[in-house]
């Protein structure tokens, strides 16, 4: 490139967005030019100074009333209302599979109890009892599987609850 | 000051998710963390607050009854930034017929032309802002946009392009026109002879 050329860059493009090889031979002409140095550094004090300009700050309020705005929308009416619907039924769902999971635990517990001591057998080789199911009395855990599934039963149930009471209020 | 929260995509692809899922307050923090570079974007261009103000809350309601039609893969601002720009020429439209016309920059005053040697270490004194901002409020409207939305907002060409609606050729020249106008004004001389790139 020639002098005028690069003169010309100079004034002409993005510095911020020319290749690496244009700035390259831009600096390096530069580096001996005195015209182009100094284009050169009036065109980057400006975008220096332009970039650091404080800007007019907004009235605190204004957020407040972009989203008081945003709020009476139609759309986002129906996008609440959709929200909200979906996160009841998720809520919903959730609360029945606390439940059936607090069943299913004490069932299965009892069960497997009722089955090893309704066996004869089963007292001489207790083949379950690593498992930790077993008759109450006979095992901790067995204990600590009951507890576990009334804890779920009843955690479902509780959600269950507040979900009633919020829907109330 | 750069805007570091706002510039990670991922932290506005996440908010927008969850405004689409239909969590509205969520679009809070969009307008937290955009709501300084709409305002200042449109008092620059409309040399306005109250118009700016009134600009600044029509642009992020106008986005999120849009939101649909933003693509979540590219950066959030300048599709913001171009709601911003066309609903202040609109504004400016309606308040100021005239104001949509290019028009030529005012002759600076002989104060600025005594400080011509050192009229850039002037910007890095006390008071450059206002100063620089006083030059910048002076250029024309598309300069104007430009220069904001590519110094100041850190637009690239082709963003900056999109926004204003124009090609990126035309942002070249409209930032090569403000440079020189800048400079003018600075250095109180008439802009030099250089041609402008297209």
């Amino acid at each position: 490139m020639t002098c005028q050329e690069i003169y010309e860059r100079i004034w002409t493009e993005a510095l911020r967005e020319c290749s690496p090889a244009v700035r390259n031979a831009i600096d390096s002409h530069a580096g001996q030019c005195p015209r182009c140095r100094s284009a050169l550094r009036i065109v980057e004090d400006m975008t220096l100074a332009l970039n650091r300009l404080e800007e007019p700050e907004p009235e605190r309020e204004l957020s407040a009333a972009i989203m008081a705005r945003v709020a009476r929308l139609p759309a986002a009416r129906e996008s609440s209302r959709a929200a909200e619907v979906s996160r009841a039924i998720s809520s919903g769902v959730t609360s029945w599979v606390w439940i059936l999971a607090g069943v299913a635990i004490v069932a299965a517990e009892r069960t497997t109890a009722l089955t090893v001591s309704a066996w004869p057998w089963s007292l001489t080789t207790p083949r379950l009892e690593g498992t930790g199911f077993g008759p109450l009395t006979g095992s901790g855990v067995s204990a600590l599987w009951l507890a576990a599934g009334l804890l779920m039963f009843l955690m479902g149930l509780l959600r269950r609850q507040h979900r009633a009471l919020g829907e109330r209020a | 000051m750069t805007w570091q929260g706002t510039a990670d995509p991922t932290w506005t692809a996440d908010i927008v998710q969850r405004v689409r899922a239909g969590d509205v307050d969520a679009f809070g923090q969009i307008v937290k963390g955009y709501e300084r570079r709409v305002f200042a974007l449109a008092v620059m261009i409309l040399r306005n607050r109250e118009g700016a103000d009134d600009v600044t809350q029509d642009a992020f309601v106008r986005a999120f009854e849009r939101l649909d039609l933003y693509d979540a893969r590219r950066p959030f601002y300048p599709w913001l930034a171009t709601i911003t720009v066309r609903l202040s020429t609109n504004w400016l439209a309606r308040h100021s017929p005239g104001a949509r016309r290019e028009t030529p920059i005012q002759p600076e005053s002989s104060a600025y032309a005594s400080a011509a040697p050192a009229a850039l270490d002037v910007l890095v004194a006390e008071d450059e802002s206002r100063h620089l901002w006083r030059l910048v409020e002076r250029l024309p409207l598309g300069e104007r946009t430009a220069v904001v939305l590519h110094y100041r907002q850190e637009l690239s060409v082709s963003e900056v392009a999109s926004a204003i609606g124009v090609t990126a050729g035309t942002v070249k020249t409209l930032l090569f026109r403000a440079r020189q106008h800048l400079r003018a004004s600075l250095a109180g001389a008439t802009p030099s002879t250089i041609r402008s790139p297209r």
